[in-house]
């Protein structure tokens, strides 16, 4: 044999040493899991590329849409929407960190697609460059479009062992969990996030735990030519889908605190909500002005508990019956 | 398929099962073949065509070769062969490249021509196994190896799944005569196979994916801000993604062949304590740059004719080598500046040998190592924006604004890592893995291989691709 090719040396008792491996993994793994479960955590899956081709895979001809970042991933629960539409077809694609308008794009490009689209509006998405954003959302278009053949295996593979191991939680996740440790002189607290398979994430705050997430750093926001171009590019979409007899419908969701003071002092509500469904066409929905809407304790000023979702996802269901028609 | 992927696991376990069976060789190489074209074939089937169309095409220009009487014929054979497999590469990697820049040539004098479309996808694997192709026809011709006639032999040797998508780069001499006795992995060879495999794998999915490869993605952001610390951070942190991305798959590559009872080649030996680049080449993707040596630099005239031509065919070698990278200019410049350090390496050092001790190694590692890490910038950068941003931060011209990565607890994580990696490095400096791990006793190895199986498991790195499957 050539002497470049591997030498291959005898490991002194290499299975014991692999046996011995195994049983430190599994006492530890097997503590690991316990404690947390013990802690209050639970098994959650993981919002990979995969689940969400798998729900966008899973869209009708008129199914409802739901297109945003977490604040819709966690604030409407497609399961109580579908009931308040009388068993409509409801798929959330809302991506948490995302931009919705690469999503918005290829449902407009698809012409099996005519139904309705439910739009986040979120001024720092929709009206800035948001590379970082826009890119994730992409690349989970892209990998539905190039699907490897072995893809929804794994994918199925990876559900069952998320759904039964809590330690595949990304919040236990060793370099997640070291940054959080770090960060706050304690354990994460548990099920902060639970997703389920239809892509609901359940968001359960300790009690009285309130969090300032303010943004420091914003993506410049368009203006002039760049807006124009946004807005365009949002139009043409929109007309696609409608072409098709569909519509998109602008819906902003519950805010809150700084988070809620910082986006007014960039894009004031009153102005830029009307000025966006205007410029787009489309029709709109403001959670808080819609009739018996109560004020939520948003914890973090942008995502609500899990327990309010319910009531929340009933009100928008009601505003968005007549919508429909 | 990707080694670290939970279907690889089932998927490895019928082939080992079959392999260890009481079947005949030729069935064990049959479903060997049938389990690598899946192991291909699950990314996109389509692109089977094109590997069954480069074994086929050079099994036969090699049996041509071998029966052809005159030198002319041979080398029609032998440029059929390089025609076949370098257009398959050049069409699909360098198609859509190569019509771009031509159509910037002709508007540069005045012509407008607008470059036909090439919505491609690349096909996984493509510049590894035409170099590995190509290496069994160049070799026929030179009359080093005897043509095969077993085509079922050729392709397991083209195809052989640890190997296809990301090499080592086999060479068919080394190969193809591992398949002339039946193979089946002894007990050692599969504690060993299974150790480099948990290695390899922890390289990749803690050290490459779970650590290193978010804080890259962060200080690489195009148009993002890149301060000094943020930009050395993170090309740091590069040097050791790509490194732990990279040597990761090849352990895991070389873990699971030896499981199956084969041997490949060693890719990698402590890059970073090469003390200069020559010395580097002889230490980083070691398959790639013998066989660049081999078939390139040497038949280019290697160092046997006057200084200025070896710097010569020391550059085209290096270009030649970034651009199999990939269809980009920053592949070239990265290729270009390898080049150039070897030149001036030359140039400075005659033919002396690399070897020197003490302080002054340490310090001559560490300029290589500094060195490389500058070059990766255009490896790493999508665009020359984006690679100009972080040199002139490197440089200290960068944003003053705080660092978007440095202040994190992952910033931190990743200096121990890529110190750790360094410092591993210059104490294995003359050593190879398997050499240290045959030092270790069995329980200092099983402790170290059990904390490696739980960082997996908690890793969070996921599945992302390996970095080498797109070239």
């Amino acid at each position: 044999m050539p002497s470049y090719i591997s030498s291959f040396r005898v490991l002194p008792h290499g299975w014991r040493s692999l046996v011995l491996a195994a049983v430190v993994a599994s006492g530890f793994l097997g503590g690991f899991e316990l404690f947390w479960r013990h802690y209050g955590f639970v098994p959650t899956l993981t919002d990979s590329d995969s689940l969400w081709c798998e729900a966008r895979a899973s869209v009708a001809h008129d199914s409802l849409v739901i297109l945003g970042s977490s604040r819709l991933q966690t604030g409407l629960d497609p399961i109580e929407l579908s009931r308040a539409l009388g068993g409509r077809s409801v798929v959330q694609l809302a991506l948490a960190g995302a931009n919705p308008v690469p999503a918005l794009l290829d449902l407009a490009a698809d012409t099996r697609f005519g139904g309705v689209v439910l739009l986040e509006y979120m001024p720092r998405r929709l009206f800035t460059s948001d590379v970082g954003a826009a890119g994730r959302t992409q690349a989970f278009v892209t990998a539905c479009h190039n699907p490897s053949v072995v893809a929804p295996i794994e994918a199925r593979l990876a559900r069952v062992a998320e759904q039964h191991l809590t330690l595949l939680d990304a919040e236990l996740q060793i370099v997640a969990l070291l940054s959080y440790v770090a960060h706050h002189r304690a354990l994460p607290h548990a099920s902060h996030d639970q997703l389920r398979g239809d892509r609901y994430s359940l968001m359960s705050f300790p009690e009285g735990e309130h969090v300032v997430t303010a943004r420091d750093v914003w993506d410049p926001p368009f203006t002039g030519a760049a807006l124009e171009a946004r807005f365009g590019e949002l139009r043409a979409a929109i007309a696609s889908i409608a072409a098709r007899g569909g519509k998109v419908i602008l819906y902003r969701s519950p805010v809150s605190g700084e988070v809620l003071a910082d986006e007014e002092a960039r894009f004031p509500s009153a102005i830029w909500f009307p000025r966006a469904a205007r410029e787009l066409g489309a029709s709109s929905i403001d959670y808080a002005a819609l009739p018996g809407a109560r004020t939520l304790d948003l914890p973090d000023g942008e995502h609500p508990r899990s327990r309010d979702v319910a009531e929340v996802t009933a009100t928008v269901g009601r505003a968005l019956q007549p919508l429909l028609r | 398929m990707v080694f670290n992927s939970l279907v690889f696991l089932p998927f490895f376990a019928v082939v080992a099962a079959f392999h260890h069976s009481n079947a005949s060789w030729t069935s064990k190489k049959v479903v060997l073949l049938i389990a690598s074209y899946a192991f291909y074939g699950a990314w996109n089937p389509p692109f089977l065509l094109l590997l069954w169309a480069s074994t086929v095409l050079d099994y036969y220009c090699a049996l041509a070769m071998e029966r052809s009487s005159t030198s002319r014929a041979r080398k029609v054979f032998m440029g059929l062969s390089l025609v076949g497999n370098l257009g398959m590469l050049g069409y699909f990697k360098y198609g859509h490249f190569i019509a771009e820049n031509v159509s910037h040539a002709l508007r540069a004098v005045g012509v407008e021509w607008t470059a036909p479309g090439f919505d491609l996808l690349l096909p996984v694997g493509i510049s590894f196994y035409t170099f590995h192709t190509l290496s069994y026809t160049l070799d026929v011709y030179r009359r080093e190896i005897a043509a095969r006639r077993s085509i079922l032999d050729f392709a397991v040797a083209v195809s052989f799944f640890p190997q296809l998508v990301a090499g080592p780069i086999m060479r068919a001499s080394a190969f193809l005569p591992q398949l002339d006795h039946e193979k089946r992995g002894s007990s050692a060879q599969w504690s060993n196979g299974l150790t480099l495999f948990i290695i390899g794998l922890f390289q990749k999915m803690v050290l490459a994916d779970g650590i290193l490869a978010p804080m890259v993605d962060v200080a690489y952001q195009p148009d993002g801000t890149h301060s000094f610390v943020d930009a050395w951070l993170g090309t740091f942190a590069f040097s050791g993604q790509i490194f732990f991305d990279f040597a990761g798959y090849s352990l895991c590559a070389l873990g699971v062949a030896r499981c199956l009872g084969f041997e490949l080649v060693d890719n990698f030996r402590q890059p970073y304590a090469a003390i200069g680049f020559s010395d580097f080449w002889r230490r980083w993707h070691i398959s790639l740059s013998t066989w660049l040596r081999d078939y390139l630099y040497i038949p280019l005239g290697g160092n046997r004719g006057s200084p200025r031509r070896t710097e010569i065919n020391l550059m085209l070698t290096m270009l030649i080598g970034g651009l199999w990278h990939g269809a980009s200019w920053s592949f070239v410049v990265w290729g270009g500046l390898h080049g150039a350090y070897l030149v001036i390496e030359r140039r400075v050092r005659g033919t002396r040998p690399t070897e020197s001790s003490g302080a002054t190694a340490l310090v001559a590692i560490l300029l290589t190592y500094l060195l490389t890490c500058f070059t990766w910038v255009f490896f790493r950068a999508s665009d020359f924006t984006t690679a100009w941003q972080m040199m002139s931060a490197m440089v200290g011209f960068g944003t003053q604004m705080p660092g978007q990565v440095s202040s994190s607890v992952r910033a931190a994580l990743c200096a121990i890592v890529v110190l750790a990696m360094i410092i591993g490095h210059i104490r294995m400096r003359g050593t190879h893995v398997e050499d240290v791990l045959v030092k270790m006793s069995p329980t200092t190895r099983g402790v170290m291989l059990g904390l490696m199986l739980i960082a997996i498991a908690i890793s969070g790195g996921g599945q992302r691709a390996f970095i080498y499957f797109q070239f």
